[in-house]
This record gives structure tokens, C-alpha cells and sequence, in this order.
């Protein structure tokens, strides 16, 4: 009997629409996901796109989004018997309770996992199909491999849906409401957002993979510190954190359905209505016939709109689904209020623009919640079975379509005003004072809820066109997707899709700057659309019987009433000429160019070019710039004379130059040149000398640019043209001399689509042409540099330098800065309206120019700079500048950046951070002290154009501020903010396109040259001593700073480094800098017993290997001969209070291959035992290298005696 | 006041639902009387506005109701054959928003129509209960209270007697008929009593044609001496429909009374019989079956 009820559902949901539809949706999505070359999902870099990381990855997060069908088939298998009122029919048939519910239940679950097979179907057909239209480079996809999808379907996959199905189950079976089981889908899948969001610190990771039900997270932690070969070639077994998620849920899956059918009773509980005990004692007189009153309808119908609104109102008021709601999207918010991470474990000050960004954050719930209510709303009468007296009334169908939009609206009005005073409660809480409320009401509610408010219009059109809701849903869900994934088909322009808006980010500094402006013009674009759609809405509304649309249609004759049809034309009229001004600004005063034509340009920039690449040029010896920025009208005007020096050997003949994209050059001018030829796509000007240029002559180039954000472009819209808040460098408004590289394609796999070869990230480190070339720039060396730049008289304008001269002149604002020594042509202007703190510390200035209210950290920035300066100038060399200034800039960017004597600080970072626990990485501490120790490594030492060139700059500035750090908060702070790096650096291994090189050879790859050098260069400062390695750094100071015939490379690092260390620790700096170099070190078992004169023999087993890996990831085994830490405590070392005190034995030991067990003497009890316990050895898995110590073992030990 | 020309619908399957029903109905009570399925309610639906036809006209008292169904509404008032109520929403306050859709914005008038109506229909002592808690009569009762607010000049109640107890019914049947005098009442209904007792005028729709229609009296009149009764055994039933023209049958303690339609006397103990409206609506469906059972033979 089950099997009968299981295939007879299976073969009635099979042949359901939502089959149709749910297969369709599934399949697309990963279809679209491999042939879109701009969606990747687990693929990447190295890491194949059919890879079955790849597979798993998206399998895994489709299985996510397959939570919105599971209910369409659960719930429906056990309601829809109640639901069609056939329940006193079958429930009294004699069925056994187990065949009924088993059996609809397999069948629905067979049925959902049928449609959902379209999912791996939809990958592997859009594999084929991507490769054969082009779109996916061939050298990215991996033969098929049909037991990878099998596997990751069946294995992974279907025990999450099982489980979703095991949950929708109990709740269908519990309420009997299709409403409440998608409320409970859509809940769980909150929860489930809001807990992966909410446990991000790096503690709850392995919790969080054995708890994911989608094992989503738990892929991420198996698959964290795979590389890319790993990547393409392992699949999760069911072994250690996948067994035992999939057992849990397994377990949870039973145990629900168990429940449920505890619950389930055929016989529906027999409720006694809870009624108030009636009052019937009516006071006065009662009518007792009903007077005949004719209606009067001379007054509209705005009397019936009221009421209706008010009852659609209340109607949701009053229904707990809008309570749950509320409750889950509190969740959300407060989640999201509370996170507020900036990486190293820190967050925020709770800023009101934050808490803006935070309420935000409900985009998708609001999404949802428009999805599930509008239906909700729009079909209660027909689903309450009331929509004929309803529909036979005189009301016109507008007032049911407004009214009912409205009681939406106020849905999402509500849920975003508990938003904003959960948002304000937390900065009270949080003894925030600069809580502004305008800034709540304009960004946390009236401009953030208004793009919702059209999505909700075209939900109610889109409800009153189909003919059923869940049809309508679907068709919704499509829209969403439609709305993320069109744009990545070059599909970019928002005039034509629904909904659209303009970025419009937020700053502290600027506010939503002038960015909204076009934003407001595209809502209201849109809302004169939607007023079209309400009113088609209107007209078709379905009032009685549900009727074909062609029948309905004939209602669309009401736009010739003439209050409609005016109201139509000045909403069309409305719709058209603000898209005429639309595209007047995105398309005429701005290029229109979307991501796929901008690569096009690029590679036809490199097409016509490239031939110029190694054309000897002068380079600029000499800067005398000129700047006035207009911040209000976002323009800036540039007049410079540079003076060029033929520093080549051979005499030229010809000058190359390139401006900045999209930027004007009114003047040009080269001393006895004239232009050959000007190329306006590129900015590309070719000059030919009159008279040719002899080596070491000097010749001077003139010339004016003028860089203006006009109107607003579709996106992309300056965020260095701002009112208050410029920041823009000398690479945006000056010309580069020569063929600029940087402007070609970069990445290797859009180089592929393109027919280009891949373009080398880096010249080799051998390159010895590349020695005399510095890696920032190659059309320059160490310039003199005077600049006068000019703002408005409200705001302070900086630029590196001294100042020299500041006046007002014509309402403006003039600062003349000087630099008194060479400096790198790389330099930059800022303009706000500044607050700045002044300190002074051995001659030295101290500035930090900030935003009025972010105070917060400015003490610790200037403590960071007089630390950081004196102890660089004791151990380095002296520093090179008599000031440091610091300059905030608006969050639009965020980072910060070494300019002479001149650091740009985003607001984002430092200046918010809430550094007030007592155990926190002081983050603006550090960041100020890494880029103060710039002015050394960049502006002193700068490297050649070669591999390796960042491990001067970067890994040396890391070097630096962890010697600034450790001074001030010790080396537990270290050994924290060590694991941050360490782990960053293992996790980013897997996703690096070109694959992991050595340190001595990055080639700009940010997780090597920081994270990992911040470990390796801590743990050369451990094996070295702090003083050789300082010495080595200040000798290769004094060899190489200015030096740009030839530049320092690595080489000359290591070189030094290996001078100084003695021929001893050769293969320390081999392993650390020249290969990459993994350890496998892991505590064993513990004993220890007592021994003589109260001493404590520690005997620990250990497990440890060494490896190197290829830049793919491959690893082969090293012959191990290394000295490493072993440690005994009294106390964890992770733990916050551990001290030097809680070290009983710390010391290197001799571990080769044939080391098993290590044993030391200790003078009191030990607690933990660990080898390399502090993580100073890249190591994949630093948590097992201590272990605690328990008494078991010693009490074994001592038996054993 | 009401005219019905040509009205046709076919439902997406492909079913005729309604079939060129051609109908005058003048004020007054009106009867349709047509078995289950027959296309009562679907041809109420669309004289209610709630269904458009696919051909046909409807007009009004001079408004055509496909084209302006806003007007109408104004003057309409309908009990649908089968409905459902809002959750938690009592009596009193559903009839009170109801009195403000149908127009009734003055409050205190919007007190005098409800409460008048909710005694008329014997639903004051439970205007404060939830809708939902209601019994079948009792929903329907206040089925037939919405109907009635705001003075409707055409008054639709498809099936409005199911459910309805005896006193209720009357009651109902009484208030219909004082409302009645006046404006147009179309009643449908599968109780051939309810159209005896109530209607001046009525036609009998089966599969959606009007297959006769008139005067109750003049209808019956004309079977006058053209229906016969005989009681029977029950196993003869069958023979008997072999050989006669049975429009009927029923038990009538322990015999099965047959009624037969013959133009002349058919003697073998048929005896004569007046004919009622109950003899003229079954001979109706009678002879429509017949007809189309002729039609699909030839």
C-alpha cells in the first residue's frame, strides 16, 4: 500500500507544474552559472570549472536555494487533501496512518529529487554547451567525469534535502498551513545566513561544518587550505567532519519524520473556538429592520479606499506569519548590526552609517517577504473563498490593487523602523553620540525601502496576470535571478531592467555625495513605470471566476476614460523623457560601456600598441604640477611641466605618451617636438623631436589635463570627484611616458577568450633588463617634485611636500608644497573639510587630518608614528622626512597608503575600528606602523620591476610594524595576530590563478608578500635573533636606498641576509624564501612522570614532516632536519591571560625523520606540551601541534614505573 | 429590466457552460430551477459581473453590464452559491465593511442597515463571533444580509435556501418576497419548491439552454391531464421505463410511485393525477434529455 501511495504521488507531483517551473529554474541557474564567463563558482585560477570542488560548490549552494521548492512538493503532499476539503474522504478510507504519510511523503521527496537533478544536469549540459559557443576556455574545463556529479548529487546533496524535506515535514504536518511551511523555509534559511554570518570568527569553523545542513561551510573547511591541484581531483569523503554532519542530519531527518507521524492524526483536532463570552446586553435602541438606504456615490470612492486599506492593514497585523516575520528579520538586523568585523577579530564603532549599511542588509528579506506576501495578499480573498461578495461589490478594482500594495508597503515599513530603532538602541547602548537620525530616515528607510516598494508593484502585477500564486512566486524568483545575473551578459544598462538603481555608496566623510542624483532620476523612471503596471493591474484584476487573460484584456479599454487614460499619458510621458535624461547622462554626457566592450577596448589598446612596449623613452626627472580641484563640480584641473631626461644610452627620436582613459588634454606640448599623431580612444599621443634627444639631454613637457565626472554614468561613477573627500594620484591626471603595460588585459583566462597570450604578472626576478626599472612606475625614477594645488575655502588640500605657502585667492584656497629631496613619482591630492590633531616628537611633525568625528583611534595613530619612526630610525637608517601626515579619505576605498611623507587612511579601516576590548589587535596601530615603515621600504628601498619586487615593500613594511607591535602589546598579541596571517596565507593558496610561488618571487600576489611574509619573516627573526636580521635590513638599506641604477632585487635581500646569518641557517632562508615550504607537525600522545629532586620527565610522541609544493599545489616530501620549538606550560598558549610565567620549557630541538618522541625535563607540573607551539612554521594544520596534558597519563606512566 | 441576448460561454476545456440563452426577466421574483451542473450558477455568475461571457449581451435597466460592471455593482446585491469569510473577523464588523464597500459612508445609517439586518436575519445575538466559528445556516444567513445592504436593485441568490432549516427558510422566503415587489430578484435553485412558493415568473435551464420557462401556473396548466401515477413494485421500474415515458419516481411508504407523461389515458391502474411544478420541471428535463439523447442517436 505504501509503495502504491508513494508512486502515485510520485507520479502526480512529477506531472505538477511546479516540476516543470522548479526543473526549469534549476536547471537554468547552473547552466547559466558555467556559460556566463563572469559567474564562476568554485571555479577559478587554476581550478578547473568542472572541477569537482567546482561541482561540489555549486551543487551545494543551488541544494541552498532548493529550499524554496521543498515545500511546494512536502507540503503539499500532506495538505493538499485539507486543502481541496477531500480529507473527510481519504482520512476515512481505511489507510493505515504509516502508508498515508510514508507514502506521500517518498513520493513528493522522489519527485522533488527528480526535479532537482536538473541542477548537476544543468552544469554538465552548460560545460558542453560553454565550451562550444566559447564561452568557457577549454583549457579550464577537465574531461567529464559523470561520478563526480553522481556523487556530489546523491551523496551530498540529497541527504541536505532530505533533511530540508525531514523539517518542512514536521512543520506541515504540526500547522497544516502551505503558509507557515514556506515561513518556515524562508526562516531557516535567515537562520541559516544569519548563524554562517554571525559565527564568521575562525573558532566557530569547525562547528559550523559539522552543523551546515547544506554543508556548504563544511566544503569550505575540508576544502580551505586545498590547492589548486587538490581542488581538481578531490571529492568530500563521508570521513571526519563530513560523516558526522551527514549523520546529524541523517539522525534529525529520522527523528522529525518520526515525530510527525506521532503528531499526524487523520481526525483533525476538534477546536472549541475561543470566543469572549458576549456581552448581549446592547444599550439603546436597536434597528430591527434594516432601513432601505441608497448608497450615494457622489463622494468618490475614497471613503471604501480607507476602509479597504485599513482592513488589508490590519489583516496583516493581525496574522502571526507578519509576527514571525518581524521576529526573523529583528534577527537579521541585529546580526547584522552586531557584525561589524574588519578582519584581525575587530569591529567597527557603531557609526550610523554602518548601521545604515547593516539595515540594508534586509535587501533580501525584503525581497522575500515581497515574494511570499504579495501573494499572500493578492489571493486572500480567493483563498478565503469570500472573492465573489468581495468582487460583486462597487468597489472599483484600483481601490483593492492600491489598497492592498500599501498594506505591503507597510510591511517593509514597519520591519525597517524596528530596524533603525534597533540600529539607535545599539549606539545608545554603545555610548554612540553622533547618532544621525536624518541619515537613518533618508538611507535606513525612505531611499532604501522605495526600490522595494516598485519590486512589491510589479509582484501585485505580476499576481494579477497569472492564475496562480505559486506560478506568480516562481515568476518572481526568475526576476531576482534575471536582476543578478543579466548583467553579467553585458545586459548593464538599467533603463532596461526593471527595479534597476544606481550604486550609491556611503561615506562619512561625503555622505551619499552626489551619487544619489542619478539614482533619484532612475526611481523615478521606474515609479512612472510602475503606474503603468499598477494601472494594467487594476484593469485586469480578476474579479470572480478566474479567467483567461485574453478575456481580461478586453478591460484594458479603460485607458480611454479620460482621468485614466491622462493619468497613463503623463505617467508614459513621465517614463519617457526621464529615460531620455537617463540617457542623456549615462549614454552622451557619459560613455555608455559595459564590462565585455571596456576588455575589448583594452585589447584593442594592446592590438595597436604593444608593438611600442620596449621603445626606449626619456623618463621625468623633474615634477612642477599645478592642481585645482572644483570638489562641488566633481572636476579637476591639472597644468604640469615635467622635465624628461634621455637616460638611455642611444639618442630618440621619438616620445610616446598615454593619458589616463576618458580624462582631456586641452594642452600638450614638448620642447622641440612636434605630434605625430593624437589617437583620442586610448589618449595615445605619439610626438616626433624636431631635433633628436641625445643622451643625458633634458627637454621639458607642458601640458594641461582636465578629469570631470559629468551627469552620472550607469556605474562606475567617480568616487575621486567628490565634494568632501577628493583622493586621487598622480596616475589619474598625468601622462605616462611610453607604452603603459597597465593597460592591457591582465588576467590570464580573459587573455585567453581574446586570443592573447598570457601576459607574464611580473618580469622574472633574472630579468636583468628590469634592474634599472622600479616596479611602480618605469617611465621614472626619483623625481623633485613642487606642486600647487587649489580647493574650495571650506576644505584643506594636501599633497606631499612641505608647506611652503598657503593663500586665499578668489574664494579658493591655495597650499604650495615643496619636497625637499627626491621622491618617487608617485604621489597624491587630497581635499576635505579637515579636523587636524598636531603632535611633535624629535623634530618631527606629526599630522592626522580627519573627519570631525572620528576621533576614535587618532591617539593610537600618532602613538604608532613616534614609535614606529624611532625605533625604524635606531635599527634601519634615519628616517628621510622631518613630518608624517595622515589623511583620511572616504570608505569608497579601503586601504591605506605610503605617499612621502604623506599616508591616505580610508575611513573604513583604522579611524572606525573599535579597538576598546582589552585583548584586541590594535589595528590602527598596526596599519599606521606598516605604512610609516613605507617611508623606509618604497620610499627609501625601492625594488626592481622584478618578481619578488613586493618582498621590499610589503613583507618588509609587515616585518616592521610586527617589531613596532610586539614592542607595545607583547607576544601573545603576536602569536594571535600571526595565526590571522597564517591562515589567510594557506586559505588563499587554492584561488590563485597563476599559481603560488616562493616569497623571493611573487609577483604581486597580496597573500604571499603580507601574510605569509609576516610569518616568515617572524619566524627568521626567531631562528636569527631580531639583531642579525635588523643588521641585514640596515645594511641593505645603506647598499640600496635611492638607488635606481639598478634597484635592489631579492636577490641582493637574500644575499645580505645569508651574509650576515653564516652559512648555518642556508637552508632555513632556503626553505623560507626560495621554495614553498610546508610543515606537518602534530603532538602526539603525553606522558610525564615525576623524577628526582621534584622535577617532572615529559615525554611527547610527535608526528612531523616536511614538504614542498609545486606553484599548482603539488606537494613532495623534503627530507625534514630542522630545528623546532618544543614548549611545556602551565597554560595554554592560546588563551588570553598566558604569559611568560605559564612557559616552563621553551627550546629548539634537532626533529628529523627518524624523531618519534621528544623528551624534556621540566621543573613543575606541566599542562601543555606542543611542538612548534607558537605557529612559527607554515604548518596546514596549526591546531594540533599542542596537547594537552591529563592525568591519566601520568598516573600511567608512573604505574609503569 | 433585465434582457439576456445570445449569452454563450465555453470554458477553456472546451465545455459549454452556457449555450444562446436568450432570457427577458421583468421586477419581481424569478426562478431558475435546473438541476446540478446545469449552468445556473455559471449564468449567475455572469449576470453578477463575475464571469465574462464568451458572447452574448447583458443589459440592465439601461446598463450594459459587460461593458460598465461598476455600475451595476452599485445596484446589486448577490449571495454566491458557495463562500468562504475572512478569519477573524466577526458579524457585526464583516457586514459593517461590507455596508462601506456597497457605499453606505455614513456611519450612523452604516448601524441602522446592520443591525436591522442582522435581526432580520436572527444573527444579532452572534454579531460579536467570528465568522469562521459560524454554522452552514448561519453563514449563509449572513450570506443573505450582505446581499441585502445598500437597496439593490437586482438581487442575485444562487442556492440561497441550502442549509437553511424550515423556520429559516421561511424566513427567508418572506423577506425575499417583500423585497421582491419591487426590484428584480433572480433565485436559483434545484428545490422546485422554492420557485412554487416564491416565483411569479421562471424558466428551467439544463445543460445551458433554457429549455422552457413561463408562469408556474400556465406551465403547470399545460400538463394539465398529461401525467399519471402508478404505484409499483421496485424490480418493475426498469420495464416501466422500457414501455412509458417515467418522468419520476419516488418511494412512498415501501412503493415506488412512478410518474408517467402520456397525452391519453394509459389505464393498467395509471390513475390521473393534477400536475404540479415538480411534474412540469421533471417532464422539462424529460423531454430535454430525450431530446438530446435523439440528437446524438441521429
Amino acid at each position: 500500500m505504501l509503495i502504491t501511495i508513494a508512486r502515485h504521488e510520485f507520479s502526480y507531483m512529477l506531472r505538477s507544474p511546479q516540476t516543470i517551473v522548479g526543473f526549469l529554474v534549476f536547471f537554468l541557474l547552473p547552466f547559466f552559472a558555467m556559460i556566463s564567463s563572469n559567474v564562476q563558482i568554485g571555479g577559478g585560477g587554476n581550478v578547473m570549472v568542472n572541477s569537482p570542488f567546482a561541482i561540489m560548490q555549486t551543487l551545494l549552494i543551488m541544494s541552498v536555494f532548493a529550499i524554496f521548492l521543498v515545500p511546494a512538493y512536502i507540503a503539499n503532499a500532506v495538505l493538499k487533501d485539507i486543502d481541496h476539503k477531500m480529507d473527510g474522504i481519504i482520512f476515512a478510507t481505511p489507510l493505515s496512518k504509516s502508508d498515508y504519510l510514508f507514502g506521500r511523503f517518498l513520493g513528493s521527496f522522489g519527485a522533488l529529487i527528480v526535479a532537482l537533478f536538473a541542477i548537476p544536469l544543468g552544469m554538465l549540459i552548460g560545460t558542453f554547451w560553454g565550451s562550444l559557443i566559447g564561452s568557457i576556455d577549454p583549457e579550464t574545463l577537465a574531461p567529464t567525469n559523470l561520478g563526480h556529479y553522481l556523487y556530489t548529487y546523491f551523496a551530498l546533496v540529497m541527504p541536505s534535502l532530505l533533511a530540508m524535506s525531514a523539517i518542512m515535514f514536521a512543520v506541515t504536518v504540526m500547522s497544516r498551513s502551505v503558509m507557515y511551511t514556506y515561513l518556515a523555509a524562508m526562516g531557516l534559511l535567515m537562520l541559516y545566513f544569519i548563524g554562517v554570518n554571525f559565527f564568521n570568527e575562525p573558532e566557530y569553523r569547525e562547528t559550523l561544518a559539522i552543523v551546515d545542513p547544506f554543508m556548504a561551510r563544511t566544503l569550505q573547511e575540508v576544502g580551505r587550505y586545498w590547492t589548486a591541484a587538490e581542488r581538481n581531483t578531490l571529492l568530500m569523503d563521508y570521513e571526519g567532519l563530513v560523516f558526522l554532519n551527514r549523520m546529524i542530519w541523517t539522525g534529525i531527518s529520522l527523528v522529525l519524520i518520526g515525530l510527525s507521524y506521532a503528531v499526524f492524526s487523520f481526525r483533525a483536532p476538534a477546536k472549541l473556538p475561543k470566543e469572549k463570552k458576549d456581552k448581549d446586553t446592547v444599550s439603546g435602541f436597536v434597528q430591527t429592520k434594516a432601513p432601505r438606504i441608497t448608497p450615494n456615490w457622489d463622494k468618490g470612492y475614497w471613503s471604501q479606499f480607507w476602509t479597504r486599506t485599513g482592513f488589508e492593514v490590519s489583516a496583516v497585523l493581525k496574522s502571526y506569519p507578519f509576527y514571525i516575520i518581524v521576529i526573523f528579520s529583528l534577527f537579521l538586523v541585529v546580526t547584522a548590526l552586531l557584525n561589524r568585523n574588519i578582519g584581525y577579530g575587530l569591529d567597527t564603532v557603531p557609526v550610523t552609517r554602518l548601521m545604515v549599511q547593516s539595515i540594508q542588509g534586509l535587501s533580501l528579506a525584503f525581497i522575500v517577504i515581497i515574494i511570499f506576501y504579495s501573494a499572500d495578499i493578492i489571493w486572500r480573498e480567493r483563498k478565503d473563498g469570500i472573492h465573489e461578495i468581495i468582487d460583486a461589490t462597487p468597489v472599483p478594482s484600483m481601490v483593492f490593487v492600491v489598497s492592498k500594495l500599501i498594506s505591503l508597503a507597510l510591511v517593509l515599513g514597519i520591519i525597517a523602523v524596528i530596524g533603525i530603532v534597533m540600529a539607535i538602541a545599539l549606539q545608545v547602548i554603545n555610548g554612540q553620540s553622533a547618532i544621525e537620525i536624518s541619515l537613518y530616515l533618508h538611507r535606513g528607510f525612505a531611499h532604501f525601502i522605495y526600490p522595494f516598494l516598485l519590486i512589491a508593484a510589479l509582484s501585485v502585477f505580476i499576481q494579477v496576470l497569472v492564475k496562480n500564486r505559486f506560478v506568480g512566486m516562481i515568476l518572481m524568483v526568475v526576476y531576482l535571478i534575471g536582476s543578478i545575473i543579466l548583467g553579467q551578459f553585458g545586459f548593464e544598462h538599467p533603463l532596461y531592467f526593471y527595479g534597476s538603481s544606481i550604486g550609491t555608496p556611503l561615506s562619512d566623510l561625503n555622505g551619499s555625495g552626489r551619487f544619489i542624483e542619478g539614482d533619484y532620476w532612475l526611481q523615478f523612471y521606474w515609479t512612472c513605470f510602475a503606474v503603468l503596471m499598477l494601472m494594467v493591474s487594476y484593469m485586469l484584476w480578476n474579479r470572480g471566476t478566474l479567467q483567461p487573460l485574453n478575456y481580461r484584456m478586453r478591460a484594458l479599454r479603460a485607458f480611454k476614460k479620460p482621468v485614466a487614460g491622462g493619468i497613463a499619458a503623463v505617467a508614459f510621458i513621465g517614463f519617457a523623457a526621464s529615460g531620455g535624461f537617463i540617457f542623456y547622462n549615462t549614454n552622451i554626457l557619459n560613455e555608455y560601456i559595459t564590462a565585455d566592450e571596456r576588455e575589448q577596448l583594452a585589447v584593442d589598446y594592446e592590438n595597436k600598441y604593444r608593438q611600442y612596449e620596449n621603445l626606449p623613452m626619456p623618463r621625468t626627472v623633474d615634477v612642477k604640477i599645478d592642481v585645482d580641484l572644483y570638489p562641488y563640480e566633481r572636476r579637476i584641473e591639472t597644468r604640469g611641466t615635467h622635465v624628461l631626461e634621455n637616460k638611455t644610452d642611444a639618442s630618440l627620436d621619438v616620445v610616446h605618451l598615454v593619458f589616463p582613459q576618458g580624462i582631456k588634454v586641452p594642452l600638450l606640448e614638448l620642447e622641440e617636438a612636434s605630434i605625430e599623431s593624437v589617437d583620442e580612444d586610448f589618449n595615445y599621443y605619439i610626438f616626433t623631436l624636431d631635433r633628436p634627444m641625445q643622451a643625458g639631454e633634458r627637454r621639458t613637457l607642458t601640458f594641461e589635463t582636465v578629469i570631470e565626472q559629468k551627469g552620472f554614468a550607469h556605474s562606475g561613477n567617480s568616487v575621486t570627484l567628490v565634494r568632501n573627500g577628493t583622493f586621487i594620484n598622480n596616475g589619474d591626471i598625468t601622462p605616462y611616458i611610453g607604452f603603459a603595460r597597465q593597460g592591457m588585459l591582465q588576467d590570464r583566462n580573459t587573455r585567453r577568450q581574446y586570443d592573447l597570450e598570457p601576459l607574464p604578472r611580473t618580469p622574472k626576478l633574472e630579468d636583468e633588463s628590469q634592474y634599472d626599472n622600479n616596479y611602480i612606475r618605469q617611465d621614472s625614477d626619483f623625481v623633485t617634485f613642487e606642486t600647487t594645488v587649489s580647493t574650495v575655502a571650506s576644505q584643506t588640500a594636501i599633497a606631499p611636500g612641505y608647506l611652503e605657502r598657503e593663500w586665499e585667492e578668489n574664494g579658493r584656497r591655495y597650499f604650495h608644497y615643496k619636497m625637499d629631496a627626491p621622491i618617487l613619482n608617485f604621489y597624491s591630492y587630497l581635499s576635505a573639510d579637515y579636523e587636524v590633531v598636531r603632535d611633535e616628537f624629535d623634530g618631527i611633525n606629526v599630522e592626522v587630518y580627519h573627519h570631525a568625528p572620528h576621533t576614535y583611534n587618532v591617539q593610537r595613530m600618532i602613538d604608532s608614528v613616534k614609535d614606529s619612526v624611532r625605533y625604524f630610525s635606531r635599527v634601519f637608517s634615519p628616517y628621510q622626512h622631518r613630518q608624517v601626515r595622515i589623511l583620511e579619505f572616504p570608505a569608497y576605498r579601503n586601504f591605506a597608503q605610503a605617499f612621502p611623507n604623506t599616508i591616505p587612511y580610508s575611513e573604513g579601516i583604522g579611524f572606525i575600528a573599535d579597538l576598546t576590548g582589552e585583548d584586541d589587535i590594535d589595528l590602527a596601530y598596526y596599519v599606521t606602523a606598516h605604512e610609516v615603515a613605507h617611508q623606509w621600504w618604497a620610499h627609501q628601498v625601492m625594488s626592481a620591476n622584478t618578481q619578488g619586487g613586493t618582498v621590499l615593500v610589503e613583507t618588509l613594511a609587515q616585518y616592521s610594524a610586527l617589531l613596532v607591535m610586539e614592542q607595545k602589546y607583547g607576544k601573545h598579541q603576536m602569536r594571535k595576530f600571526l595565526k590571522f596571517e597564517l591562515d589567510n596565507y594557506l586559505s588563499n593558496r587554492g584561488s590563485d590563478a597563476e599559481g603560488e610561488l616562493p616569497l623571493y618571487k611573487v609577483e604581486n600576489q597580496a597573500y604571499i608578500h603580507y601574510r605569509k611574509g609576516s610569518v616568515v619573516m617572524y619566524a627568521l627573526r626567531d631562528y636569527l635573533g631580531e639583531e642579525t636580521v635588523n643588521r641585514a635590513l640596515s645594511r641593505l638599506i645603506k647598499e640600496t636606498a635611492f638607488s635606481s641604477t639598478p634597484y635592489p632585487s631579492t636577490l641582493d635581500m637574500l644575499r645580505i641576509l645569508r651574509e650576515e646569518a653564516g652559512p648555518e641557517y642556508d637552508q632555513l632562508i632556503t626553505d623560507l624564501f626560495e621554495r614553498i615550504t610546508l610543515f606537518d607537525l602534530k603532538a602526539g600522545d603525553v606522558s610525564f612522570n615525576k623524577i628526582d629532586d621534584g622535577k617532572f620527565k615529559v615525554t611527547l610522541t610527535i608526528d612531523a614532516g616536511k614538504f614542498e609544493a609545486d606553484n599548482k599545489g603539488n606537494e613532495t616530501a623534503l627530507k625534514l632536519d630542522d630545528m623546532i620549538d618544543i614548549g611545556v606550560f602551565t597554560a595554554n598558549p592560546g588563551d588570553a591571560g598566558f604569559n611568560a610565567d605559564n612557559v616552563l620549557y621553551m627550546q629548539k630541538h634537532k626533529i628529523d625523520m627518524k624523531t618519534k618522541s621528544v623528551e624534556v625535563i621540566v621543573d613543575s607540573k606541566p599542562a601543555y606540551v606542543g611542538i612548534d607551539p607558537y605557529n612559527k612554521l607554515v604548518d596546514r594544520n596549526s591546531n594540533d601541534n599542542i596537547r594537552q596534558v591529563n592525568n591519566t597519563a601520568f598516573e600511567g606512566s608512573a604505574n609503569g614505573n | 429590466m433585465l434582457s439576456i441576448t445570445g449569452l454563450s460561454h465555453t470554458y477553456p476545456n472546451g465545455v459549454h457552460a452556457l449555450n444562446n440563452i436568450n432570457l427577458e426577466i421583468p421586477k419581481g421574483m424569478f426562478g431558475l430551477l435546473g438541476p446540478n451542473g446545469a449552468g445556473k450558477s455559471s449564468l449567475m455568475r455572469t449576470i453578477a459581473t463575475l464571469q465574462q461571457p464568451s458572447e452574448g449581451s447583458i443589459t440592465f435597466d439601461g446598463i450594459d453590464i459587460l461593458k460598465d460592471p461598476d455600475s451595476l455593482r452599485r445596484i446589486l446585491g448577490y449571495l454566491p452559491q458557495d463562500f468562504g469569510v475572512y478569519p477573524r473577523v466577526s458579524a457585526y464588523e464583516m457586514l459593517d465593511h461590507m455596508a462601506v464597500l456597497k457605499g453606505i459612508n455614513n456611519g450612523k445609517e452604516r448601524k441602522e442597515i446592520v443591525e436591522g439586518l442582522l435581526n432580520q436575519t436572527n444573527l444579532f445575538h452572534v454579531r460579536k463571533k467570528k465568522l469562521k466559528t459560524f454554522s452552514g445556516g448561519m453563514r449563509q444567513r449572513f450570506g443573505i444580509a450582505q446581499a441585502l445592504i445598500g437597496d439593490p436593485k437586482l438581487i442575485i441568490v444562487d442556492e440561497p435556501t441550502a442549509g437553511l432549516d424550515p423556520e429559516e427558510r421561511n424566513r427567508f422566503h418572506n423577506l425575499l418576497a417583500e423585497i421582491g415587489e419591487n426590484v428584480v430578484v433572480i433565485l436559483s435553485t434545484h428545490i422546485v419548491e422554492d420557485v412554487a412558493d416564491l416565483c411569479p415568473n421562471m424558466v428551467i435551464i439544463a445543460g445551458g439552454q433554457i429549455v422552457t420557462g413561463g408562469k408556474p401556473a400556465d406551465l403547470v396548466n399545460e400538463l394539465d391531464g398529461k401525467v399519471w401515477q402508478k404505484a409499483i413494485k421496485k424490480d418493475e421500474l426498469e420495464a416501466y421505463k422500457e414501455n412509458f415515458a417515467v418522468i419520476s419516481s419516488h418511494l412512498s411508504t415501501g412503493q415506488t410511485i412512478i410518474h408517467v407523461l402520456a397525452d391519453s389515458e394509459l389505464g393498467e391502474g395509471f390513475s390521473a393525477i393534477s400536475p404540479d411544478l415538480e411534474d412540469v420541471y421533471f417532464a422539462t428535463l424529460h423531454r430535454s434529455r430525450n431530446g438530446s439523447a435523439e440528437k446524438a442517436a441521429a
